[in-house]
């Protein structure tokens, strides 16, 4: 975790593109509210391999998230048992639950459809917040962070030793 | 150059990985499907299961199998059945999560009993030993009965029947006359009174003789050469001869004293002889009218005992089939039922605990086993068997299907048609019983050899099995019998097996209804119905009434000809003895006539005296 915390550092105190991160962000944040063990989990934690992204804040928003999201858990069983049954919807669902592997995913629980689609709604905000976040960081926060006496700390750390960027 | 934000090189490797993945489990998965469908095979039928060929086809969601060979338990040298193709269309969706769900399935080729190189057997587990020990109990209590029944159908016959015997029946009343015996001391007194007269005639005449030589003799006396000493001795001669007249006299009184006496003695004799026959004759009389035929009721049991042995014979054949049947679709339930129950998983240990949610289903939940519906198809190379049917809802857990497993065969054994239907209601609330199966079927050879009947001809079939949800089975069967021939192995008395192999000749169609209940807890149990009875007791009716009326006048002629035979006997000994009367008549009257003829004859001395006295004078 530290070195996944050194690798975001190392990201937002580089020059890479702020989509990176903040698509990492929000897909962590995505990946952190669906519930693990099924197979969309799987499909979506698997989609990061094949994107250009800052794996790392993935991670850390995925763990940032999963301490957070059981408290919206009420929200997205609501949520997902009102999309599952919505009678518009109910052709589709049954379509998909004949398509072979779908029933893994568990998209017929009402926690992972309501975390799903809570995900993908809050996706865009949380990739803005990404963006704005890198920028602020960039800006503002990374010299305050410099100055700070945490920060001076953490440098004295072996482990926390943050490698400057040429 | 701005990179895009796809790592394409990845995600081609990614693919690569899967299809190489794919390919292999393709490669793998007919040798895992052959042990895994072997295995459930050699424990559904406890014998060991080969199979040729398995093709599972995931993407076209078919399976199809090949060469099927399951040998018999009972006999490893066999095969139970064979069957050359097996297709399934099974839903890939529900056996992805582990459900084998079948719309249609399709079975061709099947046969049966075909001889094994390599034995069958497997080897013995508890299970079985359990099994042969259940099987043993039944055996033993069928053998108990079939005993039991076969005693007891000997002795219901022979008591209903046994006591008529018209040959025993016709010597006691033979023997019961009197008037034989009567005839025979009557003909000997006859016969001695005879012996006595004729002897007594014999002498009479012989003394009548002499008399009259005598009377000849004074008769030829000279008179005129008469001297005194002759005259002496003619007076003597004449007195001597009055005197024997006298004594000739009272014997002819005597003779009709006593020959009336013998005559009223044979009178009484007669009287007696025809009140003995008076007897002889209200006696059989009373006799025959007391031969009545017998009460034979329609309820009588002649046939259904021997059949009772049969039937639980051929009954018993088919319980052990049965249970094994019953038991290894139990089995089955109970493993699709088990499957239901929540296993308590070990929750890992986690910082943040999710909540379970709601499932939504969008299809109604399936067993892990179901197959909607199983055709069965084929016909055997050498043509002995041919099955065309459907069963329906084949799950291992009915409460979810919601239906019973039904269906129906149609076999072709040769010349022989059978339908079979059953229904298994396996829910834990059925509706009905547990177990339902009814069977018909037509033109089937019979062949019954019970212990004292066999009974052979043409039959149609109706049978059921009834499995009760208090365990109790129920196995029944109704048996359409025509171009009967019925027989009967030989008993005492002969007279009553010709009237009972007379009247099941009569016998050409019949019907049997057999029903055999087996509880667990208590007996074994057969009830047997029949027309064959009812049938036989009206043709013993009528046989046993034409019977018994041609032996009550051939009992009327026999006594009747036996009677006058005697009757005949004895009024030509009497005959006999009335010819002695005008003998003896003839005789007494002679010697009545003696003292005429001596008085005339001595008139006529006097007169030549007298004559001879003037001539000397």
């Amino acid at each position: 975790m530290i070195k996944q915390l050194q690798k975001m550092f190392k990201a937002l105190n580089s020059n890479k593109a702020p989509g990176e991160l903040a698509h990492a962000f929000a897909l962590g944040m995505l990946l952190a509210f669906v519930p693990k063990g099924n197979l969309l989990w799987v499909i979506l934690f698997a989609v990061s391999f094949f994107l250009r992204i800052n794996r790392a804040t993935m991670l850390l928003s995925i763990i940032l998230g999963s301490v957070f999201v059981p408290l919206l858990d009420g929200v997205f069983d609501s949520t997902g048992y009102a999309v599952l049954t919505n009678e518009n919807l109910v052709p589709f669902f049954t379509a998909l639950s004949e398509i072979p592997f779908a029933v893994f995913t568990r998209f017929n629980n009402s926690v992972v459809m309501g975390s799903l689609v809570w995900g993908i709604i809050l996706y865009i905000p949380f990739l803005a917040a990404g963006f704005m976040f890198v920028k602020k960081w960039r800006t503002t926060l990374a010299p305050l962070f410099r100055k700070s006496r945490l920060c001076r700390i953490l440098e004295n750390i072996p482990l926390f030793k943050v490698e400057k960027d040429d | 150059m701005t990179k895009g934000r796809l790592r394409i090189i990845r995600l081609a490797i990614c693919v690569f990985l899967i299809a190489a993945a794919v390919s292999a489990v393709n490669a793998g998965k007919n040798p895992l499907v052959k042990k895994i469908l072997t295995s459930g095979l050699q424990n559904i039928f406890g014998a060991k299961a080969e199979i040729g060929h398995v093709d599972l086809r995931l993407l076209d969601s078919s399976l199809v199998i090949r060469k099927t060979a399951v040998a018999d338990k009972d006999n490893p040298m066999q095969n139970l059945f064979e069957v050359e193709n097996a297709v399934l269309d099974f839903d890939l969706v529900n056996l992805l999560t582990g459900k084998f769900v079948t719309e249609l399935g399709e079975i061709t080729g099947i046969t049966y009993g075909t001889p094994r190189s390599t034995s069958g057997a497997l080897p013995e587990n508890e299970k079985y030993v359990v099994e042969r020990a259940v099987k043993k109990k039944f055996e033993t209590k069928r053998d108990e009965i079939l005993a039991a029944l076969e005693n007891k159908a000997k002795a219901d016959v022979a008591s209903l029947l046994g006591t008529y015997n018209p040959e025993t029946f016709m010597q006691e009343t033979l023997s019961s006359l009197k008037t034989p015996e009567m005839k025979d001391e009557i003909i000997e007194k006859m016969h001695q009174l005879k012996s006595d007269w004729k002897t007594e005639i014999a002498e009479t005449k012989n003394e009548i003789s002499l008399f009259e030589e005598r009377l000849e003799k004074l008769s030829e006396t000279d008179l005129d050469r008469l001297t005194p000493a002759a005259v002496k001795e003619l007076a003597g001669n004449v007195k001597d001869t009055v005197d024997s007249v006298k004594a000739m006299q009272k014997k002819a009184e005597t003779i009709q004293t006593r020959f009336t006496e013998d005559t009223e003695a044979i009178r009484k004799l007669a009287a007696d002889f025809n009140a003995s026959m008076e007897y002889d004759t209200k006696f059989v009389g009373n006799k025959i009218s007391s031969i009545k035929v017998p009460d034979i009721k329609d309820g009588e049991n002649f046939v259904s005992g021997y059949l009772n042995t049969a039937c639980m014979q051929l009954l018993g054949k088919w319980y052990p089939v049965f249970t094994d049947a019953m038991e290894t679709a139990r089995e089955f339930q109970q493993s699709g039922k088990s499957l239901n129950i929540p296993k308590k998983k070990k929750e890992p240990k986690r910082l943040v605990k999710r909540a379970e949610g709601r499932t939504v289903t969008y299809s109604r939940k399936l067993p892990t086993f179901l197959i909607k519906e199983l055709r069965i198809g084929g016909s055997a190379p050498d043509g002995k068997l041919a099955a065309e049917g459907f069963i329906l809802n084949i799950s291992n857990n009915a409460d979810l299907v919601e239906s019973p497993v039904s269906g129906e065969i149609a076999l072709t054994r040769g010349n022989f048609r059978e339908n079979i239907s059953f229904a298994g209601d396996f829910r834990t609330e059925p509706e009905k019983n547990m177990l339902e199966v009814t069977f018909r079927g037509g033109s089937y050879p019979v062949n019954m050899d019970g212990s004292g009947i066999s009974m052979a001809g043409k039959g149609s079939a109706e049978g059921g099995i009834y499995y009760g949800r208090d365990g109790k089975i129920v196995l029944g069967g109704k048996l359409d019998l025509a171009e009967l021939t019925l027989a009967s192995a030989a008993f005492e008395p002969d007279f009553i097996f010709d009237l009972y192999s007379r009247v099941m000749a009569e016998i050409k169609s019949a019907v049997i209804d057999a029903e055999m209940e087996f509880d667990p807890e208590k007996e074994l149990d057969l009830r047997l119905e029949t027309d064959i009875d009812r049938q036989i007791a009206l043709g013993l009716r009528k046989v046993m009434t034409e019977e018994i009326n041609s032996v009550k006048q051939k009992l009327e002629t026999e006594v009747n000809e036996k009677l006058a035979g005697i009757r005949s006997e004895f009024e030509a000994r009497k005959g006999e003895y009335e010819l002695l009367k005008s003998e003896i008549g003839r005789n007494v009257a002679s010697l009545r006539n003696l003292e005429t003829r001596l008085a005339e004859k001595q008139k006529e001395l006097e007169k030549q005296a007298l004559k001879s006295l003037i001539r000397k004078f």
